[in-house]
């Protein structure tokens, strides 16, 4: 459980930071999904135990995580260079 | 817990549990990506506008629902770990806080004439927002049948956690693409 305390801690701080970054103009959306990617691998690895998991349960995720990127990457590409 | 035919033993089948389970959030998970492809897609067509339409949502809710929903993980963690029924009651709390807040929200901005269908970005708003809104509502009734078992087994307990910890993480990705993405 102090693992987990600690990690809901972190989560509060870097939350924190993502919405001072936001309100002062600093990093743009960059920073902001940077440190929301930071927050989501804190969730799955204490939170979630996958830190703990077997290796075919975290491979799963990490599959879906690919696709996502895939999907939401090449479709920013797709718009960015028309 | 009984185990059923096509089993060999209980740990296998609370491995297929498990297994089925990430499979299913992995599954979630796309559902979500098609919504921020377009959320994407469309900032890249032109951020300064997109931009101009994010700085109307309201960032003090939208904020204070990212801790409601990050408390609320912990809460559920508590709960797996500690107490069950006292976790996973207090993330239930806090889910109906994180509706209300979500429900004002709207109101306020549907009194201001920002509605669905007003333009791409009121639209993907209100479809990522309310979508997620429904996984919240799936979410405390999943953690809720939990509670309500007299003994359940370790894995189901595991994955009714962690399907509410997706729901949070999926608004740790939204609360940047709907609110934070001011400039």
């Amino acid at each position: 459980m102090r693992r987990a305390f600690v990690a809901w801690v972190a989560l509060v701080v870097l939350a924190a930071i993502s919405l001072a970054c936001s309100v002062a103009g600093v990093g743009g959306v960059a920073v902001a999904f940077g440190i929301a990617a930071v927050k989501a691998v804190v969730v799955a690895a204490v939170f979630m135990e996958l830190a703990d998991r077997p290796f075919g349960l975290r491979v799963v995720l990490a599959v879906g995580v690919a696709m996502v990127a895939l999907l939401v990457g090449l479709a920013t590409a797709d718009v960015g260079t028309r | 817990m009984s185990v059923a035919t096509h089993f060999a033993d209980e740990a296998q089948q609370a491995h297929a549990a498990r297994l089925g389970m990430w499979v299913f959030l992995a599954s979630e998970l796309l559902l979500f990506a098609g919504l921020f492809a377009l959320w994407a897609g469309y900032r890249e067509h032109d951020p300064a506008a997109f931009a101009a339409e994010v700085r109307r949502t309201d960032l003090a809710l939208g904020s204070a629902n990212t801790f409601v929903l990050l408390t609320a993980s912990f809460a559920v963690v508590a709960g797996v770990r500690v107490r069950r029924r006292l976790g996973f009651s207090v993330a239930i709390g806090l889910g109906l806080v994180f509706l209300a807040l979500k429900a004002w929200e709207w109101r306020d901005h549907v009194r201001e004439g920002l509605v669905p269908g007003r333009d791409v970005f009121w639209t993907l708003y209100y479809a990522a927002t309310g979508l997620h809104a429904l996984h919240v509502i799936v979410g405390m009734t999943v953690l809720g049948s939990v509670a309500a078992m007299r003994r359940p087994a370790d894995h189901v307990v595991e994955n009714a956690a962690n399907y509410w910890h997706l729901v949070d993480v999926i608004w740790l990705f939204l609360w940047p693409a709907f609110y934070l993405a001011r400039a």
